[in-house]
């Protein structure tokens, strides 16, 4: 092989990744936004700005809650059924998402997680995401108040992975025999093989494509929401209800080997989409769509239906990029 | 062959020059080769790492870079071509995937629950992406024939030439690899070769820096570095010169790695980058950061502080070198490799019994387990490093007995993890020593690309013809729902798809054991071997 030939064939291939490199590091700074206008004729005008060709999606809603701030909750000292590895993993990857989405979330610990719920002031415009299977008992020992108070003042858990309250985490270690917070019923036995058979419009229009209802809410609660797809045995894999002025968002299956499946990521992914859009009990899909844009800036305008607020989101196979706004009052 | 091409065709220069272009084997074979790939590229694809790449370049069109969401798993020079390619696909207007709404209820849940169920994704891939994807992979292909057939017939004519390419090319798991599962291991396959092609030429720098390409894009180089040092040392000898040459290809080694990684680094997303590699030896979360970065520093510490002492010790330096070339000097290395791979063994166990507790046998027995490959390519890479000190201070060298190391070298990458498209890698290095030097072995050979390439479609299943059936409605998609529904559920006990994949990996271990052990056959009995392994005593 004559080395001039070698060279310039590694010229190439390093021009060819030169150009990829810059175009990832380009894009990275020259990422999506969005400009969204009201009319006074009940139309909502948007524009899509980025440099490069993508997918986009919008969403119209009402029912749902603008969070000022969402709270993740991984303690190490305090007891799981869940592997502590696999809760940190989700809770990397849903701060990544949220924080792509303009979510402003943090981490806390037991004793932070009793300190915002003792806040009910700021209840409603607070959400906790949990994966640990275990309620602290700063929040749910044998005086249960503290979490129940918080819920029914107007706060929103998400929820995965086990049945609310039925395990209590103390700091070691778990204590068996809580209660249950939805009785008997209310969750899909893990035990239970069911296959998915429906699916709602939210799902449709999240892309929510997760199936593993275990630990799925039971669609006969009352105000049930169904925001994912539901089994023979009427369980939702994603499915909210509500509590007091509270909500509660479960979404089903585990975190075991979440980190390498697409499967997963395209559930964190919708699932931070939910948060985002502040999803919860009693939240109405008014109308969606979905489009493309070319090269730079895209307009279009949509009729708000009597939606409260508009969610956008970018991207050809899921969502990676996603902005909440609020509607003005009509 | 000049003279019977001209005969052929109407007089004329041009006519004459084309018609022999035509009339060479190579172009039959790269002919054949397309035409395979041209039918297959837009027929089968399974629905499982396009999706993967689909997410990559949407993640890169919304203005997300690599590693700032999961998604992009692998080392940076993959995302970098998926990004280019972005560009690409985004002049001519392509599209990526379509959302087919009856696979949703084949995702997650009871199917995934089984690690063989290759319903990953509801969006199925449009054919123009297919074909965005493959053609790049398929000219990859390509370059890697061209370049072995300039590198062989240099050395060796135009005959073994031509045989090497088509080993490579018509190859049935390079074939299946690029145009029906869209796999990049060619692409590491072509840096390697590229790099091997420069240290022929004494272009030791380019060389550090091709391998470097090579390892970044996928780990197996790194089987080959220990021999590479020993064939840089025996042209160059080992002294200043040679020192001073692999002086060059470790400078062009670490300047290809840091401008690759610059952006990461940059961005703070290095031990991002290097995940897969590090969970491929199954060191995710095992060692720190800063471990790492100790080590890397002992070792520089440790080559400066050796280059010192030789210099200022040049006789004794000379004299051991000397003594190397003994028998003795031989058995002495095998112990000491020995030694090494005991104490590593020894070391990961105790890591795991630590890490886990010893009070929990059953749970540090899996976790060791886990932790098994770090010793199984420890193993491989003190195997290289025996391979090159026979090759530096035992027996002859020549150029069969190079290809033959370059061969077992890279045999390694198939002992694990048992995928079906790492082989690639080590198709150009088997090609070159068999089609050259054993052409015994040719059926072996065939055989094992053969069946690493049916084991890689039996993986893809059903999930295959998705694209085909969105793209244009020749088989219904709602048919090929339900033939996945009976094929990736349980049936009983037994998981259909699972069974047959698994059939068809044990044929395809089977292939390669097959190799070796006609390898080991015919070597023996051409006194091969005992140049090779076998102490010369």
């Amino acid at each position: 092989m004559k080395a001039d030939k070698a060279v310039a064939l590694l010229a190439v291939f390093c021009a060819v990744m030169v150009a990829g490199a810059l175009l990832t590091d380009w894009a990275g700074h020259m990422g999506l936004n969005a400009d969204v206008t009201e009319n006074d004729d009940g139309t909502v005008q948007v524009t899509m700005n980025g440099t490069f060709p993508a997918g986009y999606g919008w969403m119209l809603y009402t029912g749902s809650a603008g969070f000022n701030h969402v709270c993740l909750y991984l303690d190490y000292e305090y007891g799981s059924p869940v592997g502590y590895s696999d809760q940190e993993d989700l809770m990397d990857s849903m701060k990544k998402y949220l924080d792509s989405r303009g979510v402003s979330c943090s981490y806390v610990d037991a004793g932070g997680l009793a300190e915002i719920m003792s806040d009910t002031g700021s209840a409603s415009s607070t959400a906790v995401l949990m994966a640990s299977g275990a309620l602290p008992d700063t929040v749910y020992g044998e005086d249960m108040s503290v979490f129940k108070t918080w819920l029914e003042a107007g706060g929103t858990l998400y929820w995965m992975y086990g049945f609310i309250g039925e395990t209590v985490s103390v700091r070691g270690g778990t204590a068996e025999g809580g209660t249950p917070l939805l009785g008997e019923g209310a969750q899909l036995d893990p035990d239970e093989e069911t296959f998915a058979s429906d699916i709602s419009p939210w799902a449709e229009a999240l892309r929510y494509r997760n199936t593993d209802a275990t630990y799925g809410l039971s669609t006969d609660l009352p105000g049930f929401t169904d925001l994912g797809l539901v089994t023979e045995s009427g369980h939702s894999s994603c499915g909210a209800v509500p509590y007091g002025s509270g909500s509660i968002v479960v979404v089903g299956g585990s975190l075991d080997g979440s980190e390498l499946g697409q499967t997963a990521v395209g559930r964190n992914l919708a699932l931070a989409d939910v948060i985002a859009m502040g999803l919860a009990s009693g939240s109405e899909l008014v109308d969606s769509g979905t489009g493309s844009k070319g090269y730079g800036s895209t307009t279009f305008t949509i009729s708000r239906g009597g939606a409260e607020a508009l969610y956008l989101w970018s991207g050809d196979y899921n969502s990676e990029w996603g902005q909440r706004f609020t509607l003005r009052s009509v | 062959m000049e003279g019977s091409c001209s005969s052929d065709v109407a007089p004329g220069p041009f006519r004459d020059k084309v018609s022999c272009f035509l009339h060479r084997p190579l172009v039959k074979v790269i002919f054949i080769g397309l035409v395979i790939r041209a039918v297959l590229a837009p027929l089968l694809t399974p629905n499982y790492d396009m999706t993967f790449w689909m997410r990559i370049m949407s993640m890169v069109d919304g203005g997300l870079s690599l590693y700032v969401v999961d998604g992009y798993y692998y080392t940076p020079p993959w995302g970098y071509v998926l990004s280019f390619l972005a560009l690409i696909g985004s002049v001519f207007g392509i599209t990526y995937g379509t959302r087919v709404p009856e696979l949703s209820f084949g995702m997650g849940g009871d199917i995934m629950s089984s690690s063989d169920a290759p319903i990953f994704s509801d969006i199925v891939p449009t054919l123009g992406f297919v074909i965005l994807i493959k053609a790049f992979l398929v000219i990859v292909d390509l370059l890697v024939a061209v370049l072995l057939h300039r590198f062989v017939s240099e050395r060796f004519g135009d005959g073994k030439a031509v045989a090497v390419a088509a080993a490579w090319f018509l190859c049935p798991l390079v074939i299946v690899e690029s145009s029906v599962h869209g796999m990049f291991d060619c692409i590491a396959a072509l840096f390697a070769v590229i790099g091997i092609g420069l240290v022929s030429k004494r272009r030791y720098a380019l060389a550090g820096a091709a391998v470097s390409l090579a390892m970044l894009t996928k780990l197996f180089a790194v089987f080959l570095v220990p021999l590479l040092i020993a064939w840089v040392l025996s042209r160059e000898g080992i002294n200043r010169k040679g020192a001073a040459s692999l002086a060059k290809a470790i400078v062009g080694f670490a300047a290809a790695f840091i401008l690759v990684e610059l952006p990461s680094i940059m961005a703070g997303d290095f031990w991002e980058t290097v995940m897969f590699l590090t969970s491929r030896a199954s060191l995710t979360g095992g060692i720190p950061a800063w471990a790492v970065l100790i080590a890397a520093a002992v070792l520089a510490a440790a080559i400066v502080a050796a280059w010192v002492w030789c210099t200022r010790n040049a006789d004794r330096v000379r004299a051991s070198l000397d003594r190397l070339r003994t028998p003795e000097a031989e058995r002495r290395v095998v112990k000491a490799l020995g030694i090494i791979a005991v104490i590593v063994a020894v070391a990961v166990l105790v890591f795991a019994l630590a890490t886990v507790g010893w009070s929990d046998v059953p749970e540090a027995v899996a976790f060791l387990g886990s932790k098994a490959l770090v010793i199984v390519y420890v193993v491989c890479v003190l195997f290289e490093v025996y391979l090159a000190y026979r090759y530096l201070f035992r027996g002859e060298r020549t150029p069969e007995r190079l290809a033959m190391l370059f061969f077992l070298g890279a045999m390694a990458v198939i002992l694990w993890p048992p995928l079906p498209q790492y082989p690639v890698f080590v198709i150009p290095f088997a090609a070159v020593y068999v089609m050259v030097f054993m052409p015994s072995l040719r059926k072996p050979l065939f055989l094992l690309g053969l069946g690493y390439a049916l084991y890689d479609l039996s993986s893809g299943g059903i999930t295959m013809l998705y694209a085909l059936s969105e793209a244009t409605g020749l088989i219904p998609m709602d048919a090929l729902v339900s033939m996945s529904e009976v094929l990736y559920n349980r049936m009983g006990d037994v998981h259909i798809a699972g069974t047959i994949t698994g059939v068809f990996k044990a044929l395809a271990y089977l292939a390669f054991l097959w190799l070796m052990y006609r390898w080991y056959r015919e070597a023996s009995g051409s006194g091969a071997i005992p140049a090779v392994v076998k102490s010369a005593d």
